[in-house]
């Protein structure tokens, strides 16, 4: 898997966002890619050296900040929020799967994605109410959590990233 | 350094990174490098926003196209239970004009089925004895005979059709004044009996009914000449008669009797 995959990965995961989010239902792709990135680097790093180091956690912090950067600016929002919030997912997922959990099942997947989901929302919900001025609306953003948190659970079961490489 | 401490260095790093950019946009508005930098995302977003709106436009039009499919439907129908109601309504006045034209009691009946004897060709009428239907009286059409009361019972008459072999009526021809007998043959034509071969029959002309049988009005249309065949060394021409009116059309109808 080299870096063209995880380009085009990540520009098929817009575009399937952006276009399901305006006509069907609001999806949060970006936070499956950047998780599913963090664990890839995890292992890279695991399997080169014998021990991931701070290599994957580095990387995956790093492709999370360019990600929630290309978000932010897509999305018009304050550019910051995006990159805290995937920068944080990245960073976290490339621990969690070095030190913490090394084999990925379907339980896994889905808690995981529920945690990072979560977590992105906490991110903007943060910065939102430190930074921003427009008003929140809990009935909205609530039911907006909860499914992307389930349809990303969903996917976390149904995905195998065994294979899946950085480089 | 140890591991715990870069990691904690990493994320420190991540966060006050974020927090500056927000920091230093927070109170700003449209600053001219933020434009410069959107600038492809911008048109990349609108892009995709145009794509969601085809798509909606789409999906709109896909739900407009099934409705009016759906009332095209609906409409034909409808249509066709109006024509039908067009149809009885010119029916009715054709009838009305009858009862307006003719001197004779006029009872108007309803066909409500064929007849079920499978050796006669009949139909069954709404009416019968307690309406004041009597055998023989002959049932019209504002076109013409259609045949002629055999049996009555208390709500319902059965009518021998023109057509049937066992029908006959004393008839004339309209111009020549002929006069003659007329039969069912089984198919769609009738059969005009006792012409003697010398008298001209032009294939065309309107038969009427003569009165001279006692049972039927004078006058009734019956039909036109279809084909005359002087042939066949016989006493008579064979001539046959095609029926102004078509038994399998008959809807509404009025039973004719001589006053």
């Amino acid at each position: 898997m080299n870096p063209l995959f995880w380009a085009m990965l990540t520009g098929l995961a817009f575009v399937v966002q952006a276009v399901a989010s305006t006509v069907l239902i609001p999806l949060n792709l970006t936070v499956v890619l950047v998780v599913l990135f963090g664990r890839a680097s995890a292992h890279h790093h695991t399997e080169q050296r014998g021990f991931s180091g701070v290599r994957a956690e580095f990387t995956a912090a790093g492709f999370g900040l360019s990600v929630g950067l290309f978000e932010d600016l897509i999305s018009g929002a304050l550019v910051g929020s995006g990159m805290l919030s995937k920068g944080l997912t990245g960073f976290l997922s490339a621990m969690i799967f070095s030190d913490v959990l090394f084999r990925w099942t379907p339980v896994f997947g889905a808690a995981a994605m529920i945690a990072f989901t979560g977590l992105d929302w906490l991110c903007l919900l943060g910065v939102r109410a430190f930074f921003a001025t427009s008003p929140l609306l809990p009935g909205a953003m609530i039911q907006a959590v909860v499914l992307q948190a389930v349809l990303n659970a969903m996917i976390g079961m149904a995905l195998r990233p065994g294979r899946l490489r950085i480089a | 350094m140890g591991k715990a401490r870069k990691r904690l260095l990493i994320a420190i790093v991540l966060v006050l990174v974020s927090l500056l950019l927000l920091t230093y946009q927070h109170g700003r508005s449209g600053s001219g490098s933020r434009s410069i930098l959107t600038l492809p995302f911008d048109a990349l977003n609108a892009l995709l926003a145009q794509t969601g709106r085809t798509m909606q436009e789409w999906r709109t039009a896909l739900e407009e196209n099934r409705k009016l499919k759906s009332d095209v439907v609906r409409l034909l129908i409808e249509q066709q239970v109006h024509q039908e109601v067009l149809n009885e309504n010119r029916r009715l006045r054709e009838l009305l004009s009858l009862k307006q034209s003719t001197r004779d009691r006029l009872l108007f009946v309803n066909v409500i089925g064929r007849g079920y004897d499978r050796m006669v060709t009949s139909i069954v009428i709404d009416k019968g004895e307690r309406d004041g239907v009597e055998k023989d009286m002959a049932l019209v059409t504002p076109r013409g005979l259609v045949g002629k009361v055999t049996a009555v019972r208390g709500s319902f008459s059965d009518v021998l059709l023109l057509r049937d072999p066992s029908f006959s009526a004393a008839v004339r021809l309209q111009q020549s004044r002929q006069e003659g007998i007329i039969s069912g043959a089984g198919g769609r034509l009738l059969t005009l009996k006792y012409i003697a071969p010398e008298e001209p029959v032009p294939v065309g002309e309107a038969v009427v009914t003569s009165g001279l049988d006692g049972i039927f009005p004078e006058g009734i249309p019956v039909g036109t000449i279809a084909t005359v065949s002087r042939g066949g060394g016989g006493f008579f021409q064979a001539i046959e008669v095609l029926p102004f009116q078509d038994d399998a059309k008959v809807e509404e109808a009025a039973l004719m009797s001589r006053r």
